[in-house]
């Protein structure tokens, strides 16, 4: 391998990164607070990307000044969804709400390809594919911008988490949800907010990667296993957490990918199965700090 | 002895459906029954044993493909006995896999189930020399819906036998001990690892024989035809719709899925899969114990009990939070 | 009883060690249990008992130790193993298998257990039926698990492990919750099962039982063994008596016992009189229970303005259960709530918290992975005057300066006494009218409890009243103006603080004799 090639790989899997860390924050801050793997997160990145798709083609808008419509959006599909179908059965055994979420993936995939129609989008816009040359290694503007928003949401939501009185109750929830009812917490209502936010993840999410890639509405499901994947990697402790997972997650995509790209998901779920089998309950502890 | 009766009829009416309906119809049929065969499997993992896998699709795949390379194979073995090896094929895989798989718990065991599917459809797509990559492999023609029809017909009515008499045995009951708690099992002096194991190897063997009709039927398999994640979605969903961890309710949710989606398909064929995710999410929300549950009650408000909204209502009572 | 056995030993186990991170649960237990006797094991509330059978049983694996069953090392061998072996067990919790019957849940003993493998599984049905006839519950056999009371459920497990054909069993307080007619029938049932040539390992908190039926008794305190020897033997071991209710009660209920000492009059009660005789909290016949287990009946209970009130009682008296059920974590299934006039048997936990019914939660229950800060100001998170709640952090800091210093700090790294103060500064940043408060010297050293209990005190002279959960009954009856003692789920006496420190009957509440 030369320099370049590796100075590429290491710039793809940075750029990759980004993205990665938005998706797998937000299913993190599901899974960590109220113990739902949602596998609906995939929908709900397809439906940013449309979002942004549909704002763009309609009213010729930015994509990326459509990322906080389509955060928007999420937010108010997740919250209602939370409250209108997960909370009635959440404290049901794992595989109802394994089957209701994979249910939910799959009438909206399904309700996007009714209106949508399968064929293959993207978002096109006077700055795609130019690129940033730093030396041999190429920079696409628009995976710089993405990376740039990425940053910037992991650290709204740090921020968010840390310093508000709702974040704070946000975590004090996933910690101890008896004590925090103590402290006058209304759990029910959090877990739709942190259920909400991790949906308005996901659409920030879709709306860079429709930028990215050519989607269609089945461009949801492998986002929801690479950020179990990350989870696992890098438990569900932190945002810190995530990210590191989500940094190891990239590399050993950008290599597999670029080496044997036949059998990238049977290597990266090899590795996932005996990551597990060596820390039956992953890495690091369930709450979310 | 009513019972025994209707068994009977049914039996001798399904005996009778190929002359009846015309041989595309009876694809319908040939595929309600094959997805019997699968549920059948999964009931034993995810509905006895309690284990939530999400990837019994791969042993449907590795149970075409093992069937066609054999049919093709030099020896070419004939269907019944490739069928068969593809059974021993699976359930062996099935075990090597579930030693290490079947440790984890929860979500970490459902993953990656749903990781192992996707492996090997990845790898059926790359081992060219094996598998024909992409493109699959082309099986013998053999255009006689009737004989598939009743091969599937005998394993679903064995696949009934075999559960019944399964749960009568002690692994029967050491499985359901595991479902119910798996600390207490092991304290009662079940070895919980060899007992999962066997359920899962088994479940494997029960989609493998679904993966080889399918694959015999169709006379091609590609990866993306058989290792598909709606083969599990379809298994699970018709588990739940008749009853999880009962003998009757894998076939009779099949059969009332099969129904349902062919009235869909016919109507509103674009729809389809949303309507399998309402579905799912209805029975989920409403009756996780399926029909077979509501059969029992319906009975016994016949024998004089009471039937309130509380049949729909008792787990969303019971399982939200306020 | 049958003396106690005959003296072979049929499990030794040495030097137990279970550590969970840095926390010693067992530490060096040294224990044998002879062939054939009932040895009993009793201890407060996180003293290692139920860690110790899961060391043996295979649950937990221990870190240091060997077990030897009839002189065969099974330290290392799994659960499932030590099962067929012929040890089995029942759950603290019960754990049936519930959508089983309840003839299939004993089956299932006597198909898998020591003799397993000669029953066919219609053998081990008719084994099952056997043993349900044993312990009386034949009337329930074909009985979904699930519709079983608390006491059919605790006798349902008993079954199971007899039906395994063990030879040790050990039953991990099988009697919490029964009643006392239940209780005496459950005493009858195990002294028969002991005549039947099963050795019992039997924990237990209702102590009138254990030291009823037990040929030996052992104590456990904080994951050590301090004493050893027949019931009576134990009982009268002062560091037992100080493990259960504190040091100071301990000799003083010694003293109030013996009529022939002179009796020492009420020392000092801290606390100064309520100054109002107004009723702040009304409680009426409350009953409450967790899914169908009842654990609290017709609780009556009332606290005025300005007052504190110490709530005594044994080890799952139900003591905990109240001050849920208070707080609206546990609902009520009957009888009233009324809070400075307001009916809240129906409001949900942030309406109570809003009302001023404000818990420290027994183990502290502190948010691990936030600061003492983060911990203090979700306290007030129903608060909306920023101004007052700066002002009420200065006051919490200055009655806890222990938490200014540590204020940045996780409150999982704390000590546990800085952990009770960070509890408590939670509890107060909610500006409670009512505090509630769980077991306060839990786990905590004797002039670190003294510490807290002043604070209790100082608390209360700003005008909030204190309802107090205590093990250290002296301690707390000393701080309190009145006290209640509860007894398996009843409200069995009330009265001054002064005039119960005196009596009699709260030892026996405790100690059972």
């Amino acid at each position: 391998m030369s320099g370049a090639e590796v100075g590429q790989i290491a710039m793809n899997a940075l750029l990759l990164s980004g993205v990665l860390a938005v998706v797998a924050l937000g299913f993190a801050l599901v899974w960590g607070i109220t113990n739902i793997v949602n596998l609906a997160h995939g929908a709900f990145i397809v439906i940013g990307a449309y979002v942004t798709f549909g704002l763009h083609d309609f009213w010729s808008m930015d994509p990326f000044l459509s990322i906080p419509i389509s955060m928007a959006a999420l937010f108010a599909l997740g919250f209602l969804i939370q409250r209108a179908l997960i909370n009635q059965i959440i404290r049901a055994p794992l595989l109802a709400t394994f089957l209701l979420t994979f249910g939910l993936e799959s009438l909206i995939v399904n309700l996007l390809r009714f209106f949508f129609r399968a064929d293959t989008r993207s978002v096109m816009t006077a700055y795609s594919g130019a690129a940033l040359a730093l030396g041999p290694v190429r920079v696409p503007y628009i995976r710089l911008g993405a990376l740039g928003v990425s940053i910037l949401l992991v650290l709204l939501l740090a921020a968010f988490l840390t310093r508000s009185r709702l974040g704070r109750a946000i975590r004090a929830t996933g910690m101890d949800v008896d004590a925090a009812r103590l402290t006058g917490v209304k759990v029910a209502t959090v877990y739709a907010i942190t259920f909400g936010i991790g949906a308005a993840l996901a659409g920030a999410a879709g709306s860079l990667l429709s930028m990215i890639v050519p989607f269609d509405p089945n461009l949801g499901g492998g986002y929801t296993e690479r950020a179990f994947i990350i989870c696992v990697l890098g438990g569900l402790g932190n945002v810190v957490n995530v990210l590191a997972g989500a940094a190891a997650y990239s590399v050993v995509e950008v290599v597999v990918g670029s080496r044997l790209p036949a059998f990238s998901q049977a290597i990266t779920f090899g590795m996932l199965v005996l990551l597990l089998a060596v820390r039956p309950q992953g890495i690091a502890g369930k709450a979310f700090s | 002895m009513a019972r025994a009766v209707l068994l009977a009829v049914v039996l001798a009416a399904l005996l009778l459906v190929p002359s009846l309906v015309s041989p595309y119809t009876l694809l319908t049929y040939t595929s309600a029954l094959c997805l019997a065969l699968m549920a059948q499997g999964w009931n034993l993992i995810g509905g006895y044993t309690g284990y939530a896998a999400f990837g019994n699709v791969a042993f449907v795949g590795i149970g075409a493909y093992t069937t066609g390379l054999l049919m093709l194979s030099r020896w070419h073995v004939p269907f019944v006995p490739a069928l068969f090896a593809a059974a021993l094929v699976s359930a062996l895989l099935a075990t090597v896999i579930g030693i290490p798989v079947l440790r984890l718990k929860g979500h970490y065991f459902a993953i990656a189930t749903l990781g192992v599917a996707e492996a090997f459809r990845e790898i059926a797509s790359a081992w060219d020399d094996l598998t024909n990559g992409a493109t699959g492999i082309d099986l013998p023609v053999r255009s006689d819906s009737r004989f598939f029809y009743y091969v599937a017909l005998a394993l679903v009515v064995g696949g009934i036998v075999i559960t019944a008499r399964l749960e009568r045995s002690k692994l029967g009951y050491g499985w359901v001990a595991i479902r119910e708690d798996q600390d207490a099992a092991r304290m009662l002096g079940i070895d919980t690892t060899v007992f999962k194991v066997a359920a899962f190897a088994l479940s494997a063997a029960f989609a493998a024989c679904a993966g080889g009709i399918i694959a015999y039927q169709d006379i091609h398999v590609a990866p993306d035809d058989f290792f598909k994640i709606e083969y599990t979605l379809q298994m699970i969903i018709a588990c739940i719709i008749g009853g999880t961890g009962t003998v009757w309710g894998p076939p009779v949710g099949a059969a009332v899925y099969q129904l349902l989606s062919t009235y869909v398909w016919s109507h509103f064929l674009e729809l389809h899969p949303t309507v399998l995710g309402v579905l799912i999410i209805l029975f989920v929300v409403f009756l996780p114990r399926g029909l077979m549950d509501l059969f029992r009650r319906m009975a016994a408000v016949a024998r004089g009990g009471r039937f309130g909204s509380d049949v729909f209502l008792a787990n969303v009572r019971a399982s939200r939070l306020e | 009883m049958n003396g106690a056995g005959n003296g072979t030993p049929l499990l030794d186990a040495r030097g137990i060690t279970k550590r969970f991170g840095g926390l010693a649960a067992v530490a060096s237990v040294d224990l044998t249990i002879r062939e054939g006797e009932i040895l009993g094991v009793i201890g407060p509330n996180g003293a290692g008992k139920t860690t110790f059978v899961n060391c043996i049983t295979g649950l937990d694996k221990p870190t240091s130790g060997t077990i030897r069953f009839r002189g065969k090392d099974i330290t290392r061998m799994p659960s499932h193993a030590i099962g067929r072996l012929g040890i089995s067990r029942t759950f603290q919790v019960v754990r049936p298998l519930t959508h089983l019957t309840v003839r299939d849940n004993v089956a299932m003993g006597a198909m898998f257990g020591a003799r397993g493998k000669e029953r066919t599984v219609s053998q081990a049905r008719d084994r099952a039926e056997e043993v349900l006839h044993r312990v009386g519950l034949e009337h329930r056999i074909d009985h979904a698990a699930a519709d079983l009371t608390i006491s059919e459920l605790k006798r349902l497990e008993l079954a199971r492990a007899l039906a395994t054909d063990a030879a040790l069993l050990f039953l991990d307080e099988v009697m919490a919750g029964l009643n006392s007619t239940e209780i005496v029938g459950a005493m009858e049932l195990l002294r028969r099962i002991n005549r039947g040539g099963v050795t019992l390992f039997v924990i237990e908190h209702v102590m009138k039982a254990i030291m009823g039926i037990s040929d030996r008794v052992v104590v456990l305190h904080d994951g050590k063994k301090i004493a050893e020897g027949t019931p009576q033997e134990v009982v009268d071991r002062p560091e037992v008596a100080a493990a259960y209710l504190g040091e100071r009660f301990a000799r003083r209920a010694q003293v109030v016992g013996k009529p022939e000492r002179v009796k020492v009059q009420g020392t000092l009660v801290k606390a100064a009189p309520p100054v109002v005789e107004e009723p702040l909290l009304e409680v009426r016949a409350l009953s409450s229970g967790y899914g169908e287990v009842p654990v609290l009946w017709d609780v009556s209970l009332e606290i005025r303005k300005g007052e504190v009130v110490a709530l005594v009682g044994a080890n799952g008296a139900g003591k905990t259960t109240l001050l849920c059920t208070l707080s609206q974590l546990v609902k009520p299934r009957s009888g009233s709530i009324s809070f400075a006039g307001r009916d809240l048997t129906r409001a949900r936990p942030e309406e109570i918290v809003r009302a001023g019914i404000v818990q420290v939660p027994q183990g502290r229950r502190l948010f691990a992975g936030l600061t003492v800060k983060e911990n203090l100001l979700q306290g007030v998170y129903l608060r909306r005057d920023r101004r007052q709640i700066e002002e009420d952090l200065e006051s919490v800091f200055e009655l806890l300066p222990r938490l200014e210093e540590r204020a940045n700090q996780l409150a999982g790294r704390l000590s546990g006494g800085e952990q009770q103060m960070c509890a408590l500064g939670r509890g107060l940043m909610s500006r409670p009218r009512l505090l509630l408060i769980d077991e306060l010297s839990l786990g905590l050293a004797p002039l670190v409890v003294d510490h807290l209990l002043d604070l209790i005190s100082r608390i209360n002279q700003r005008g909030t009243a204190v309802l107090l959960v205590e093990q250290d009954v002296q301690a707390a009856l000393e701080h309190a103006h009145r006290g209640y003692v509860l007894e398996t789920g009843r409200m069995v006496q009330s009265g001054p603080a002064a005039e119960l420190l005196d009596d009699p009957r709260i030892r026996r509440a405790y100690l059972g004799m």
